[in-house]
Protein backbone atom coordinates (compact mmCIF):
# COMPACT_ATOMS: atom_id res chain seq x y z
CA UNK A 1 0.00 0.00 0.00
CA UNK A 2 1.18 3.45 -1.10
CA UNK A 3 1.92 6.03 1.67
CA UNK A 4 -0.28 8.89 1.65
CA UNK A 5 2.11 11.98 0.32
CA UNK A 6 -0.51 14.21 1.50
CA UNK A 7 -1.01 13.67 4.92
CA UNK A 8 2.83 14.44 5.15
CA UNK A 9 3.02 18.28 6.72
CA UNK A 10 4.66 20.82 4.88
CA UNK A 11 7.64 22.61 6.70
CA UNK A 12 6.53 25.64 7.90
CA UNK A 13 8.75 29.05 8.85
CA UNK A 14 9.71 29.71 11.93
CA UNK A 15 7.93 32.52 13.54
CA UNK A 16 10.27 35.57 14.21
CA UNK A 17 11.47 35.28 17.64
CA UNK A 18 9.64 38.39 19.72
CA UNK A 19 12.02 38.11 22.48
CA UNK A 20 9.48 36.80 25.42
CA UNK A 21 8.44 40.62 25.43
CA UNK A 22 4.45 39.92 26.80
CA UNK A 23 5.37 40.95 30.41
CA UNK A 24 7.38 44.02 29.58
CA UNK A 25 4.19 44.99 27.30
CA UNK A 26 1.91 44.66 29.63
CA UNK A 27 4.09 46.35 32.47
CA UNK A 28 4.42 49.25 29.92
CA UNK A 29 0.73 49.71 29.23
CA UNK A 30 0.18 49.94 33.24
CA UNK A 31 2.61 52.02 34.01
CA UNK A 32 1.52 54.57 31.10
CA UNK A 33 -2.24 53.93 32.41
CA UNK A 34 -1.05 54.32 36.22
CA UNK A 35 1.36 57.46 35.28
CA UNK A 36 -2.09 58.97 33.41
CA UNK A 37 -4.26 58.86 36.48
CA UNK A 38 -1.06 59.68 38.90
CA UNK A 39 -0.83 62.78 37.04
CA UNK A 40 -4.65 63.71 36.51
CA UNK A 41 -4.52 63.29 40.32
CA UNK A 42 -1.04 65.43 40.86
CA UNK A 43 -2.42 68.28 39.06
CA UNK A 44 -6.07 68.21 40.61
CA UNK A 45 -4.17 68.40 44.12
CA UNK A 46 -1.80 71.14 42.83
CA UNK A 47 -5.28 72.90 41.56
CA UNK A 48 -7.03 75.69 43.21
CA UNK A 49 -10.40 74.95 44.22
CA UNK A 50 -12.70 75.78 41.54
CA UNK A 51 -15.34 79.04 41.69
CA UNK A 52 -18.51 78.09 40.95
CA UNK A 53 -21.04 80.91 39.60
CA UNK A 54 -22.31 82.98 41.89
CA UNK A 55 -19.69 81.94 44.74
CA UNK A 56 -18.02 84.96 46.37
CA UNK A 57 -14.33 85.60 44.86
CA UNK A 58 -11.39 84.06 46.75
CA UNK A 59 -10.03 86.36 49.34
CA UNK A 60 -6.33 86.19 48.20
CA UNK A 61 -5.31 88.95 46.52
CA UNK A 62 -3.45 88.77 43.22
CA UNK A 63 0.07 89.48 43.50
CA UNK A 64 0.67 92.90 42.16
CA UNK A 65 2.80 92.83 39.19
CA UNK A 66 6.74 94.64 39.38
CA UNK A 67 7.01 98.03 38.74
CA UNK A 68 9.30 98.35 36.33
CA UNK A 69 10.15 101.03 33.23
CA UNK A 70 8.82 100.61 30.17
CA UNK A 71 11.89 98.87 28.25
CA UNK A 72 12.04 96.54 31.40
CA UNK A 73 16.06 97.38 32.14
CA UNK A 74 15.73 99.15 35.66
CA UNK A 75 12.71 98.04 38.31
CA UNK A 76 11.37 101.05 40.23
CA UNK A 77 11.45 101.75 43.32
CA UNK A 78 8.61 99.95 44.98
CA UNK A 79 5.73 102.23 46.51
CA UNK A 80 5.41 101.17 50.40
CA UNK A 81 2.39 102.83 51.66
CA UNK A 82 2.70 104.77 55.17
CA UNK A 83 1.83 102.51 58.32
CA UNK A 84 -0.80 104.57 59.15
CA UNK A 85 -2.97 104.85 56.45
CA UNK A 86 -3.96 101.71 56.15
CA UNK A 87 -5.00 102.16 60.20
CA UNK A 88 -8.68 102.23 60.76
CA UNK A 89 -9.42 105.37 61.94
CA UNK A 90 -7.39 107.26 59.23
CA UNK A 91 -8.77 105.81 56.31
CA UNK A 92 -11.16 109.43 54.96
CA UNK A 93 -7.83 111.42 56.57
CA UNK A 94 -4.66 113.00 54.75
CA UNK A 95 -2.67 111.18 52.42
CA UNK A 96 0.40 112.12 54.72
CA UNK A 97 0.12 110.34 57.87
CA UNK A 98 -0.20 112.48 61.23
CA UNK A 99 3.23 114.03 62.64
CA UNK A 100 4.80 111.76 65.84
CA UNK A 101 4.24 112.78 68.56
CA UNK A 102 6.97 114.12 70.54
CA UNK A 103 6.95 113.30 74.39
CA UNK A 104 9.48 115.53 76.21
CA UNK A 105 11.78 114.17 78.59
CA UNK A 106 10.32 113.79 82.57
CA UNK A 107 12.45 115.03 84.85
CA UNK A 108 14.26 112.51 87.26
CA UNK A 109 14.57 113.19 90.77
CA UNK A 110 17.83 112.75 92.32
CA UNK A 111 18.35 109.88 94.75
CA UNK A 112 17.91 110.98 98.13
CA UNK A 113 20.51 109.81 100.56
CA UNK A 114 19.49 106.25 102.31
CA UNK A 115 19.29 106.13 105.89
CA UNK A 116 21.17 103.28 107.65
CA UNK A 117 18.36 101.88 110.14
CA UNK A 118 20.29 99.65 112.85
CA UNK A 119 18.08 97.52 114.13
CA UNK A 120 18.39 95.34 117.32
CA UNK A 121 19.04 91.59 117.17
CA UNK A 122 16.61 89.28 117.47
CA UNK A 123 15.64 87.81 121.16
CA UNK A 124 16.15 84.22 121.07
CA UNK A 125 13.18 82.56 120.71
CA UNK A 126 12.12 79.78 123.59
CA UNK A 127 12.76 76.05 121.72
CA UNK A 128 9.54 74.25 120.59
CA UNK A 129 8.39 71.56 122.52
CA UNK A 130 9.59 68.66 120.85
CA UNK A 131 7.01 66.20 122.65
CA UNK A 132 4.08 67.74 121.37
CA UNK A 133 5.05 67.66 118.08
CA UNK A 134 5.42 64.01 118.08
CA UNK A 135 2.07 63.41 119.56
CA UNK A 136 0.25 65.25 117.13
CA UNK A 137 1.65 63.04 114.51
CA UNK B 1 -2.36 17.98 13.14
CA UNK B 2 -2.25 14.12 13.57
CA UNK B 3 -5.07 12.20 14.85
CA UNK B 4 -3.38 11.08 17.37
CA UNK B 5 -3.04 14.43 19.28
CA UNK B 6 -6.37 14.78 19.88
CA UNK B 7 -6.46 11.71 21.84
CA UNK B 8 -3.09 12.41 23.42
CA UNK B 9 -4.97 15.76 25.04
CA UNK B 10 -7.23 14.23 26.17
CA UNK B 11 -5.76 12.03 27.99
CA UNK B 12 -3.35 14.56 29.50
CA UNK B 13 -0.57 12.83 28.48
CA UNK B 14 0.67 16.03 26.24
CA UNK B 15 -0.65 18.94 27.65
CA UNK B 16 1.61 22.02 28.68
CA UNK B 17 1.23 24.99 30.70
CA UNK B 18 0.23 27.52 28.65
CA UNK B 19 2.51 29.76 30.84
CA UNK B 20 6.26 28.87 32.06
CA UNK B 21 6.22 28.90 36.05
CA UNK B 22 8.79 32.08 35.88
CA UNK B 23 6.33 34.05 34.03
CA UNK B 24 3.72 33.18 36.18
CA UNK B 25 5.25 33.99 39.04
CA UNK B 26 6.31 37.40 37.82
CA UNK B 27 2.64 38.12 36.77
CA UNK B 28 1.51 36.58 40.16
CA UNK B 29 4.20 39.08 41.77
CA UNK B 30 3.19 42.01 40.09
CA UNK B 31 -0.14 41.31 40.56
CA UNK B 32 0.37 41.58 44.40
CA UNK B 33 2.59 44.65 43.79
CA UNK B 34 -0.51 46.12 42.10
CA UNK B 35 -2.52 45.70 44.55
CA UNK B 36 -0.68 46.90 47.16
CA UNK B 37 0.20 49.85 45.58
CA UNK B 38 -3.18 50.75 45.06
CA UNK B 39 -4.26 50.38 48.40
CA UNK B 40 -1.48 52.76 49.16
CA UNK B 41 -2.12 55.38 46.14
CA UNK B 42 -5.66 55.10 45.92
CA UNK B 43 -7.06 57.24 49.06
CA UNK B 44 -4.92 59.40 48.69
CA UNK B 45 -5.68 59.77 44.78
CA UNK B 46 -9.72 59.88 44.79
CA UNK B 47 -10.12 62.98 46.28
CA UNK B 48 -8.36 64.93 44.30
CA UNK B 49 -9.97 62.92 41.14
CA UNK B 50 -13.63 63.10 42.60
CA UNK B 51 -12.77 67.04 43.57
CA UNK B 52 -12.14 67.34 39.48
CA UNK B 53 -15.28 65.67 38.20
CA UNK B 54 -17.55 67.78 40.51
CA UNK B 55 -19.20 70.97 39.38
CA UNK B 56 -20.91 72.27 36.20
CA UNK B 57 -17.78 72.52 34.35
CA UNK B 58 -15.57 69.76 35.78
CA UNK B 59 -11.89 69.99 34.88
CA UNK B 60 -10.94 66.53 35.06
CA UNK B 61 -10.82 65.84 31.30
CA UNK B 62 -8.52 69.23 30.84
CA UNK B 63 -6.20 67.58 33.50
CA UNK B 64 -6.65 64.02 32.12
CA UNK B 65 -5.83 65.62 28.53
CA UNK B 66 -2.94 66.97 30.37
CA UNK B 67 -1.29 63.71 32.06
CA UNK B 68 -2.24 61.60 29.11
CA UNK B 69 -0.04 64.31 26.71
CA UNK B 70 2.78 63.77 28.87
CA UNK B 71 2.46 60.26 28.54
CA UNK B 72 1.94 59.91 25.17
CA UNK B 73 5.29 61.96 25.04
CA UNK B 74 7.67 59.78 26.77
CA UNK B 75 6.03 56.61 24.85
CA UNK B 76 7.08 58.62 21.85
CA UNK B 77 10.51 59.41 23.17
CA UNK B 78 10.50 55.77 23.66
CA UNK B 79 9.95 54.56 20.72
CA UNK B 80 12.60 56.88 19.34
CA UNK B 81 15.20 56.10 21.35
CA UNK B 82 14.24 52.05 20.89
CA UNK B 83 14.45 52.59 17.46
CA UNK B 84 17.32 54.04 17.28
CA UNK B 85 19.54 51.68 19.81
CA UNK B 86 18.15 48.87 17.37
CA UNK B 87 19.35 50.72 13.93
CA UNK B 88 23.06 51.56 16.01
CA UNK B 89 23.62 48.06 17.02
CA UNK B 90 23.33 49.33 21.02
CA UNK B 91 19.88 47.37 21.08
CA UNK B 92 22.33 44.12 21.11
CA UNK B 93 24.00 44.85 23.76
CA UNK B 94 20.47 45.83 25.92
CA UNK B 95 17.75 44.47 25.89
CA UNK B 96 18.25 42.28 22.24
CA UNK B 97 17.67 42.97 19.09
CA UNK B 98 14.30 41.30 18.68
CA UNK B 99 12.93 42.23 21.86
CA UNK B 100 14.08 45.91 21.53
CA UNK B 101 12.35 45.65 17.82
CA UNK B 102 9.20 44.52 19.37
CA UNK B 103 9.64 47.26 21.92
CA UNK B 104 9.91 49.61 19.35
CA UNK B 105 6.44 48.59 17.43
CA UNK B 106 4.61 48.47 20.66
CA UNK B 107 5.96 52.02 22.10
CA UNK B 108 4.77 53.63 18.87
CA UNK B 109 1.45 52.15 18.78
CA UNK B 110 0.73 52.82 22.30
CA UNK B 111 1.72 56.35 21.88
CA UNK B 112 -0.37 56.40 18.82
CA UNK B 113 -3.26 55.35 21.68
CA UNK B 114 -2.25 57.85 24.14
CA UNK B 115 -2.06 60.55 21.26
CA UNK B 116 -5.70 59.71 20.21
CA UNK B 117 -6.77 59.73 23.60
CA UNK B 118 -5.64 63.08 24.88
CA UNK B 119 -6.94 64.58 21.65
CA UNK B 120 -10.56 62.90 22.37
CA UNK B 121 -10.90 63.29 25.94
CA UNK B 122 -10.80 67.40 25.34
CA UNK B 123 -14.07 67.04 23.70
CA UNK B 124 -14.84 66.87 27.46
CA UNK B 125 -13.66 69.67 28.43
CA UNK B 126 -16.50 72.52 28.43
CA UNK B 127 -14.40 75.51 29.04
CA UNK B 128 -11.79 74.70 25.26
CA UNK B 129 -15.33 73.64 23.45
CA UNK B 130 -13.53 72.06 21.01
CA UNK B 131 -15.33 69.99 18.38
CA UNK B 132 -14.82 66.89 16.72
CA UNK B 133 -13.80 68.84 13.71
CA UNK B 134 -11.64 70.70 15.55
CA UNK B 135 -10.02 67.76 17.29
CA UNK B 136 -9.63 65.76 14.32
CA UNK B 137 -8.74 68.22 11.23
CA UNK B 138 -5.39 70.06 11.75
CA UNK B 139 -5.97 73.94 11.79
CA UNK B 140 -9.35 73.77 11.59
CA UNK B 141 -9.70 76.08 14.25
CA UNK B 142 -9.76 76.77 17.99
CA UNK B 143 -8.98 79.76 19.67
CA UNK B 144 -5.99 78.26 22.05
CA UNK B 145 -2.97 78.85 19.97
CA UNK B 146 -3.53 77.17 16.47
CA UNK B 147 -0.62 77.18 15.01
CA UNK B 148 0.92 74.53 17.99
CA UNK B 149 -2.31 72.42 18.55
CA UNK B 150 -2.07 71.74 14.34
CA UNK B 151 1.64 70.94 14.65
CA UNK B 152 0.15 68.30 16.91
CA UNK B 153 -2.67 66.89 15.39
CA UNK B 154 -0.32 66.76 12.28
CA UNK B 155 2.56 64.82 14.30
CA UNK B 156 -0.50 62.15 15.40
CA UNK B 157 -1.58 61.43 12.24
CA UNK B 158 2.26 61.30 11.13
CA UNK B 159 3.05 58.55 13.99
CA UNK B 160 0.18 56.98 13.28
CA UNK B 161 1.00 56.19 9.60
CA UNK B 162 4.70 55.32 10.58
CA UNK B 163 3.28 53.00 13.39
CA UNK B 164 1.17 51.43 11.74
CA UNK B 165 3.18 50.91 8.51
CA UNK B 166 4.96 47.73 10.64
CA UNK B 167 1.44 45.86 8.97
CA UNK B 168 2.48 46.98 5.59
CA UNK B 169 6.03 46.29 5.62
CA UNK B 170 5.54 43.48 3.26
CA UNK B 171 2.82 44.56 0.83
CA UNK B 172 5.29 47.96 0.49
CA UNK B 173 8.88 46.57 0.73
CA UNK B 174 11.34 47.45 3.40
CA UNK B 175 13.06 50.51 1.39
CA UNK B 176 9.64 52.07 1.42
CA UNK B 177 9.63 51.10 4.89
CA UNK B 178 12.40 52.60 6.07
CA UNK B 179 11.88 55.78 3.89
CA UNK B 180 8.71 56.31 5.94
CA UNK B 181 10.34 55.80 9.10
CA UNK B 182 12.40 58.38 8.21
CA UNK B 183 9.34 60.54 8.96
CA UNK B 184 9.68 59.67 12.50
CA UNK B 185 12.03 62.39 13.54
CA UNK B 186 9.86 65.27 12.04
CA UNK B 187 7.06 63.41 14.20
CA UNK B 188 9.22 63.54 17.38
CA UNK B 189 10.12 67.49 16.31
CA UNK B 190 6.14 68.68 16.02
CA UNK B 191 5.32 66.79 19.02
CA UNK B 192 8.15 68.52 20.76
CA UNK B 193 7.37 71.91 19.18
CA UNK B 194 3.36 71.06 20.68
CA UNK B 195 4.22 70.03 24.14
CA UNK B 196 6.91 73.16 24.76
CA UNK B 197 4.22 75.75 22.92
CA UNK B 198 1.06 74.67 23.70
CA UNK B 199 1.20 72.73 26.78
CA UNK B 200 0.15 73.99 29.81
CA UNK B 201 2.85 72.39 32.08
CA UNK B 202 5.65 73.63 30.13
CA UNK B 203 5.70 76.17 32.14
CA UNK B 204 6.67 74.07 35.74
CA UNK B 205 10.25 74.08 36.72
CA UNK B 206 10.02 70.40 35.80
CA UNK B 207 9.00 70.73 32.41
CA UNK B 208 12.56 72.66 31.35
CA UNK B 209 14.70 70.20 32.14
CA UNK B 210 12.18 67.15 31.51
CA UNK B 211 12.30 67.96 27.58
CA UNK B 212 15.95 69.25 27.34
CA UNK B 213 17.53 66.01 29.02
CA UNK B 214 14.68 63.80 26.85
CA UNK B 215 15.94 65.04 23.42
CA UNK B 216 19.29 65.42 24.69
CA UNK B 217 19.39 61.68 25.08
CA UNK B 218 17.58 61.37 21.83
CA UNK B 219 20.68 63.62 19.87
CA UNK B 220 23.14 61.95 21.32
CA UNK B 221 22.09 58.68 20.04
CA UNK B 222 21.37 60.09 17.02
CA UNK B 223 24.69 61.51 16.63
CA UNK B 224 26.00 58.29 17.72
CA UNK B 225 24.03 56.37 14.84
CA UNK B 226 25.59 58.98 12.62
CA UNK B 227 29.04 58.60 13.45
CA UNK B 228 28.66 54.28 13.93
CA UNK B 229 27.24 54.44 10.38
CA UNK B 230 30.14 56.70 9.05
CA UNK B 231 32.72 53.88 10.83
CA UNK B 232 31.42 51.24 9.10
CA UNK B 233 33.55 49.83 5.83
CA UNK B 234 30.91 49.35 2.61
CA UNK B 235 30.01 46.12 1.70
CA UNK B 236 31.71 44.55 -1.17
CA UNK B 237 29.60 44.03 -3.97
CA UNK B 238 27.70 40.20 -3.91
CA UNK B 239 28.33 38.98 -7.24
CA UNK B 240 24.91 38.10 -9.45
CA UNK B 241 23.90 34.47 -8.67
CA UNK B 242 23.22 32.68 -11.72
CA UNK B 243 20.01 32.05 -12.52
CA UNK B 244 18.81 28.51 -12.18
CA UNK B 245 17.58 26.74 -14.55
Amino acid sequence: MKPNRTAVPAPTRRPARQGGTTGVKLMLTTAAMTATLGGWAAIAAAAPPAVEAGAPPPLVAPAPAPATLILGLLPLPTLVPPPAAARPGNRLGAATPPPPVVVAPVPVPAPRPTLRVVQPPPAARPAAPVARTRASR
Amino acid sequence: MSASQPANAESGTDLRPVLALPGLILILAGAVAGAALALLILPLWVPALGRSLQGATPRGYWYLARSSALVAYVLVWLAMVLGISITSKLARVWPGGPTAFALHQYTSLLGVGFALFHALILLGDHYSHYTIVQVLLPFAGGAYRPLAVGGGQVALYLLAGVGFSFYLRRRIGVRTWRLIHFVSFAVYGLVLGHAVTAGTDSDATWAGPFYLGSSAILLGLIGYRILTRKAVPPRPAVPARPQAR
